[in-house]
């Protein structure tokens, strides 16, 4: 595997995701595919991948950090994470399937469907 | 347990989503903790982080088994997201409440997804877009 550092445009994104993620206990794929599609220029399927593998470390350290302030329940988490490492294998099967615009438009629709039901809730 | 029951089944539609558009679901995962798990703001956050972990982890290795993108580009990345990662982790616990947080991320979401829906409708935006140098085809 060979390490290759993002250009800066792609490392402020990169920034931008991380402080979000912490912020609101999320991996920042939602931040970080749009930068890296409307700023960076990748395709929206490339944006996800690198959305996914970039989600690695920054929940590693981010969850360290909840962690050490006691704001974590494991229980729930690992019953959450049991039903996602099953789901998330479906899903790249589905990405793969999906044309670029049609995956585009249902994550923009999903962040409507998530900014609604959060102020709804 | 009937209540990590819920959880691993709504584990399971989040990890597909998380799956078909790249995203870590805590924007999913964080209000069903809070709703369903009956835990405040920040513990959800925290929780929800932990538990994109292993889901990424799964993601990333799948998705690279099809060759999309370059694992290590992905993974030096979120290094560097790393560092707005940990101060913001900070910010959050000690100085903001959980309510003003929930607001402000609904309007983290829509302005977000204002971008994408037209993106998608018009997608020259995204060929005018400076910087690109990924010429890969869609995996299939």
């Amino acid at each position: 595997m060979t390490v290759t550092w993002p250009a800066p445009r792609e490392a402020g994104a990169a920034v931008a995701a991380g402080l979000l993620s912490g912020l609101f206990g999320i991996g920042g794929g939602i931040v970080l595919v749009p930068l890296l599609v409307f700023v960076a220029g990748r395709a929206q399927r490339e944006a996800q991948a690198l959305s996914l593998m970039a989600i690695i470390p920054i929940s590693a350290f981010g969850a360290a950090s909840y962690a050490v302030t006691g704001r974590l329940d494991f229980p729930f988490a690992v019953a959450l994470a049991a039903g996602g490492v099953i789901g998330v294998r479906w899903g790249v099967g589905l990405m793969a399937r999906v044309s670029d615009r049609d995956l585009r438009t249902l994550f923009g629709a999903l962040m409507l469907v998530a900014a609604v039901a959060l102020v709804a809730l | 347990m009937t209540q990590l029951l819920l959880l691993f089944v709504i584990g399971l539609g989040v990890g597909a989503l998380s799956g078909t558009l790249g995203v870590g679901g805590g924007f999913l995962m964080v209000p069903v903790l809070v709703l369903i798990g009956g835990l405040d703001q920040h513990t959800a956050q925290g929780t929800s982080l932990l538990a994109i972990l292993p889901i990424s982890i799964l993601g990333a290795v799948t998705v690279r088994r099809r060759g999309v993108a370059d694992l290590g580009r992905g993974l030096s990345l979120g290094a560097i997201g790393v560092v707005g990662s940990l101060v913001a982790a900070q910010v959050a616990v000690r100085f903001i409440p959980g309510s003003q947080l929930r607001i402000a991320f609904a309007a983290v979401l829509l302005v977000v997804a204002a971008q994408m829906l037209r993106g998608a409708r018009w997608p020259s935006f995204r060929a005018a877009a400076p910087g690109s140098d990924s010429k890969e085809p869609p995996a299939g």
